[in-house]
C-alpha cells in the first residue's frame, strides 16, 4: 500500500464533519510531488467500421479497419489541488481525454500515471482505489442519474461498492456540501422531482461522497440555466479549496474556463495546441487556434466591436489525419511547407514568454527543435506522429 | 404601425394539476425591420412566446387572452387555415434543436421544396434558384442540397434551418436559441450569418435566448422575460449599460464574460416560481436581494426609466441599493445559497 492510500484513508474518517480541512496533510504529502496525475502521450483511437461484415471485407481486401484518431498524443500533468481546464471545439477530443482519465476508455497508446503508477496496470485493490478517487460529472444530469433510484439510492451506491461504514452520516454531509438541503428530506425524492440545478448538485455529492482525489467535470453546467450556473461553479470551486480535490474541467466555454481554472488546454483535433497559466492563454493568445476561439465568445456588452477573425469551415477529418499541422487549413498564418509537412511539437517557445507551451511554428523552439530540417522529409514526420502506427498495436 | 403588436397575450398549458400559466400578460411591439431579442431562464415563457406567435402550441396549449396583431390583423382570432398561410410566408422559425426540427427521411432539398410548394406555385426552375440562392446565403455547399440530415454536422443542420426559414423572405423570423447546441465557433459563424441577413433583408427578427451576449451582439431591442412577466424592456444599450430591473441585474452578472478577469460570477438563489399558482405581486420578490413588503403584495407597477420600461417598485432605490453591489456574489445570496455559505463557515 502505498503513502497515498494511507493518507486517503486519514483523510477520509477525518472528513466525517463538513469543514474539517485536510488540506494540511495533503499539502505535507505533496510537496515532495505535487502531480497527481500525469498523461503522457495519450491516445485513442476508435475503429470506424468494426461490424462482422466491415472485418470481413477488410481482410479480403486486406486493409486495416479505419480509425478515428479521436485523441492522438496528448501530454499534461494535473496538480493537487489544481483545476485545469481543457477546451476546444465539438470533436477536438477532449471529452475522451476526460473519459481516459477515469479510466472508461483504456488507452490505444500511452500512459496515464496516477500517484506515480500507470493506471493500466492496477488490478484488484489498486484498482478499486483508483476508481474511488477518480470521479467524473456528466454533461446531462438528466441522462446521467438512474430515474428508477432515489437520491439516497444514488449517492449511497458507491459506498456500497467500496463497502465503507457510516454510510447514511456521509450520504447525509455530501448532499449538505452539493447544497441539497436538509438531505433528509431529498432521501426518498427521483431524479424527476428535483429540478436541473438540483440534479447536477446530486450528481456533484455522488462524485464527492468516497472522498475521491480527483473529478473530471464534462461541462458540468452548460445545461443549467444561467442564473443557476454560478451555484454549481462555486460548488466546485469549494471542492478544490475546501477538500484540495483536483478537478479537470472540459468545457468550450472559455467565459467560464478563464473564471474556474488555474491552467488551461487547447485542444484541436485530438492534440493540444497551447498549453498554461490561463490568464496568459487568454489575455494573450499564441497560437492562431486559440486566438480563434477566443476572438468567437460573444461578448455580452453591445459597444463592444468584437474583432471577428474569420475561421470558416469545420475540423478537419479526424479518420485521415493530414500530415504536419492539424490546423493548417484553417490557419491565416500558414507559413508554408513546413507547417504542411512537420508536426509542430507542444513544447516552450524561446520568443514566448511565461510558463506555457505552443504548437506552432511561428515560434521559435527553446527545445533546440528546428522543424525545418524536417522539411522535405515527410515519412519521417508520419513516423513521429505515430499515425502510420497499425492499430492493431494495442 | 408597428408590424407585430402583442397586447397583454396570456398563453397557459392544460395540465392535470390545473393552467400553468406560461406567459401571462406580455405586451410588446416588433417595428418593421427591427431586431428584437426575447432573454429569461427556462420556463420563463419565452419559447411559449414563440409558439403562440407562430401558431404551433401543443395540444394542451392555448391563448388565453390578450391579442397578437400581425401588421394589424389579429391572429388569435384567425382560422387554422389563415394561420397557415402565414406561417413560413410571413412568419418562419428557427428552432433551438435542427436535428429534431428536420425529418430524418427527405434530403434537406425536398424538405425547403416542400416548404415553397405549400406556399406557391413556383416553376421548379424558380424554386431550384431559390434554394440555391439561399444555400450560398447561409454558406453551404449547393451539392450538399441532395444530402440527409444526418449527413450534416450541427453547424450545418442548422445553417440549413436557417436556409429554409428564409427561403419564402419572411416579414418575421423567429430564432428560438438558434446556437444554444453549438460550440463557439459555430455559434460564431452562425452569429455572422445572422448578423448579415439582417443587413440584407428588410426582414424583422425576435432572437430567444438565455445567452445574454447572443443578444447583446444581435439586438436593437431587449425584452427580458421572468416567469411568464416582463421584467423590463428597452433598448439594447440601455439594457445591458444600466438596467433598472434587479432581475436583469442579476442575470447580468450572472453571465461570464471573457473580456473579465476576477469577474466574481452571480447565482441568483432560489427558483422562479411555480406557475400553475404563480405569487401575488412581483414574481421575483422572492429572490430579489431588494424585496420589501410591498413587493409580494402588490403587482410592480410600469415605470419610465432611462429609456427602459421597468416592472418594479424599488427603480427609485436602485442606483443607491443594488447597482453598486449587484456584481457580488453575496449580494444575491439570500436564500439557499446563502445557506451554502453559512455551512463553509462552520
Amino acid at each position: 500500500m502505498t503513502d497515498r492510500d494511507t493518507e486517503t484513508d486519514v483523510h477520509t474518517d477525518g472528513g466525517t464533519e463538513t469543514g474539517a480541512d485536510p488540506t494540511g496533510e495533503r499539502a505535507d504529502a505533496s510537496t515532495d510531488d505535487d502531480v497527481l496525475v500525469r498523461v503522457d502521450g495519450l491516445k485513442k483511437h476508435f475503429p470506424v467500421d468494426s461490424g462482422l461484415v466491415s472485418d470481413l471485407m477488410n481482410t479480403i481486401r486486406g486493409e486495416d479497419s479505419k480509425m478515428v484518431h479521436a485523441v492522438d498524443g496528448v501530454s499534461f500533468e494535473l496538480r493537487a489541488g489544481e483545476t485545469f481546464g481543457i477546451a476546444g471545439e465539438s470533436g477536438c477530443g477532449k471529452t475522451t481525454t476526460g473519459m481516459s482519465l477515469a479510466k472508461l476508455y483504456e488507452p490505444t497508446d500511452g500512459s496515464i500515471y496516477y500517484d506515480g503508477d500507470d493506471i493500466a496496470n492496477k488490478t484488484g485493490k489498486d484498482l478499486s482505489t483508483f476508481r474511488q478517487n477518480a470521479q467524473m460529472i456528466f454533461q446531462d444530469p438528466f441522462e446521467s442519474l438512474n430515474p428508477q433510484m432515489t437520491v439516497y439510492d444514488t449517492v449511497v451506491e458507491p459506498l456500497r461498492i467500496h463497502d465503507r461504514p457510516n454510510q447514511r452520516a456521509r450520504v447525509r454531509r455530501a448532499l449538505e456540501f452539493a447544497g441539497l438541503r436538509p438531505p433528509d428530506q431529498f432521501f426518498d425524492q427521483y431524479p424527476h422531482e428535483l429540478s436541473g440545478g438540483q440534479r447536477q448538485r446530486l450528481a456533484i455529492a455522488r462524485a464527492l461522497v468516497i472522498d475521491p482525489d480527483f473529478i473530471v467535470a464534462d461541462e458540468p453546467v452548460s445545461m443549467l440555466d444561467v442564473s443557476l450556473r454560478a451555484g454549481v461553479l462555486s460548488l466546485l470551486e469549494r471542492m478544490t479549496d475546501e477538500f484540495g480535490l483536483s478537478v479537470v474541467y472540459i468545457s468550450h466555454d472559455l467565459s467560464l474556463l478563464r473564471h474556474m481554472c488555474d491552467r488551461i488546454a487547447i485542444m484541436y483535433m485530438g492534440k493540444i495546441v497551447e498549453q498554461g497559466p490561463t490568464e496568459e492563454i487568454i489575455t494573450n493568445p499564441k497560437h492562431p487556434y486559440t486566438r480563434s476561439l477566443i476572438d468567437a465568445v460573444p461578448v455580452p456588452d453591445p459597444h463592444s466591436q468584437r474583432e471577428r477573425v474569420e475561421l470558416e469551415g469545420e475540423v478537419g477529418d479526424a479518420i485521415n489525419v493530414p500530415s504536419g499541422c492539424r490546423f493548417k487549413g484553417r490557419c491565416e498564418e500558414h507559413i508554408g511547407p513546413v507547417c504542411d509537412q512537420v508536426t509542430p511539437r507542444l513544447e516552450r517557445k524561446a520568443d514566448v514568454e511565461g510558463g506555457r507551451e505552443v504548437a506552432c511554428h511561428l515560434y521559435e523552439s527553446a527545445e533546440g527543435f528546428d522543424p525545418y530540417a524536417e522539411v522535405g522529409t515527410a515519412d519521417a514526420d508520419a513516423d513521429s506522429d505515430g499515425s502510420a502506427r497499425a492499430p492493431g498495436d494495442d | 404601425m408597428a408590424m407585430l403588436e402583442v397586447e397583454d397575450l396570456k398563453v397557459y398549458y392544460d395540465t392535470a394539476e390545473g393552467a400553468v400559466k406560461a406567459v401571462d400578460g406580455v405586451s410588446f411591439e416588433i417595428e418593421e425591420g427591427e431586431n428584437l431579442g426575447i432573454v429569461g431562464e427556462s420556463g420563463c415563457g419565452k419559447s411559449t412566446l414563440a409558439k403562440a406567435l407562430i401558431g404551433i402550441l401543443p395540444q394542451n396549449g392555448y391563448i388565453a387572452g390578450g391579442e397578437i396583431r400581425f401588421r394589424g390583423e389579429d391572429l388569435t382570432e384567425a382560422p387554422e387555415r389563415r394561420r397557415r398561410e402565414l406561417r413560413w410566408d410571413e412568419i418562419s422559425m428557427i428552432a433551438q434543436s435542427a436535428m429534431n426540427a428536420l425529418d430524418p427521411v427527405y434530403t434537406i432539398r425536398q424538405q425547403i421544396l416542400e416548404a415553397i410548394e405549400a406556399h406557391h406555385n413556383w416553376s421548379r426552375t424558380k424554386s431550384q434558384e431559390r434554394i440555391d440562392e439561399m444555400f450560398d446565403l447561409v454558406g453551404l455547399d449547393r451539392e450538399r442540397q441532395t444530402d440527409y440530415p444526418h449527413q450534416f454536422s450541427g453547424g450545418m443542420r442548422q445553417r440549413a434551418m436557417i436556409a429554409m426559414s428564409l427561403v419564402l423572405e419572411p416579414s418575421l423570423i423567429l430564432a428560438d436559441e438558434p446556437t444554444t447546441a453549438l460550440d463557439v465557433i459555430m455559434q460564431d459563424q452562425i452569429l455572422k450569418r445572422i448578423n448579415e441577413i439582417q443587413e440584407a433583408s428588410s426582414a424583422s427578427m425576435m432572437v430567444i435566448t438565455h445567452d445574454v451576449a447572443v443578444v447583446a451582439e444581435t439586438c436593437d431591442r431587449v425584452v427580458v422575460m421572468y416567469a411568464g412577466e416582463i421584467a423590463e424592456e428597452g433598448p439594447a444599450a440601455a439594457i445591458f449599460d444600466e438596467p433598472y430591473h434587479p432581475y436583469t441585474l442579476g442575470l447580468k452578472s450572472a453571465f461570464p464574460n471573457i473580456r473579465e478577469a476576477d469577474q466574481d460570477l452571480v447565482s441568483i438563489g432560489g427558483h422562479p416560481p411555480d406557475l400553475h399558482d404563480p405569487p401575488t405581486g412581483c414574481r421575483f420578490a422572492e429572490r430579489c436581494p431588494m424585496a420589501t413588503e410591498v413587493c409580494s403584495r402588490e403587482d410592480p407597477p410600469e415605470v419610465e426609466v432611462g429609456g427602459l420600461r421597468s416592472y418594479c417598485h424599488h427603480v427609485d432605490d436602485i442606483d443607491t441599493q443594488l447597482r453598486p453591489v449587484a456584481d457580488r456574489a453575496e449580494t444575491w445570496q439570500n436564500t439557499d445559497a446563502a445557506d451554502d455559505r453559512g455551512l463553509a463557515d462552520d
